[in-house]
């Protein structure tokens, strides 16, 4: 029970982030085709700071991980 | 004998976004044409990679050196990916080269986490490492 909650809980998180994710993508996309233009480099720091946020995230997992092995 | 219950879904959004790269549609995503357009979908695409290696650490697919493994490529894509946005003035081809570059990797790490998605046989030998996954798919020249 506890595993499928877990992972029951875990798709959910996924499905939200993914989804998120995939739809600011796609509206980036189609403003630039919309607008007949190449994105801005505004836009494009935009989605660096988008990466940046998710690598703090996943670098605090990992100190995470590590403090609770005692490594 | 385990019974795999968790299936791929954990790093389906990277497979996803590595199709959206390669000119794919999808979910009704436009497929990248211009060079801006790979690059906005490169960008999705290593965010992926993060995402779906902090699930299989929170999953207990891999430990944390593994993790750290899988940031540390990401981080080597992310260089990758600006450096093809800063010469992109200067040399279209160099910017193009440096982005398949980045993309191959994110292929290559992407495989070596799908491998570790599923739950394996108690009975089952070990993987390597991620690290030698990766350098076995992608060899230092």
């Amino acid at each position: 029970m506890t595993n499928k909650v877990s992972n029951g809980l875990l798709l959910a998180q996924l499905i939200l982030e993914h989804g998120t994710a995939l739809t600011q993508y796609a509206d980036l996309q189609r403003r630039t085709r919309a607008e007949n233009r190449e994105p801005t480099d505004a836009e494009l720091n935009e989605l660096g700071q988008g990466d940046d946020a998710k690598r703090a995230r996943f670098q605090a997992e990992i100190d995470a991980a590590r403090l609770r092995l005692g490594s | 004998m385990h019974k795999n219950r968790a299936g791929r879904w954990m790093t389906m959004p990277v497979v996803m976004a590595l199709a959206l790269v390669a000119g794919c549609g999808v979910l009704g995503v436009p497929k990248p044409e211009s060079f801006g357009d790979k690059i906005q979908a490169a960008y999705h695409t290593i965010g992926a990679v993060r995402d779906t290696g902090r699930r299989l650490l929170q999953a207990g697919r891999i430990d944390a050196e593994e993790a750290q493994v899988i940031q540390d490529r990401a981080d080597e894509m992310r260089a990758g990916l600006e450096l093809a946005r800063g010469i992109r003035k200067t040399s279209e081809v160099g910017a193009e080269s440096r982005l398949a570059t980045a993309l191959g990797l994110a292929q290559i790490v992407t495989d070596c986490m799908t491998e570790r998605e599923v739950e394996r046989p108690t009975d089952a030998p070990p993987l390597p490492s991620l690290a030698v996954c990766i350098q076995q798919k992608d060899p230092p020249t």
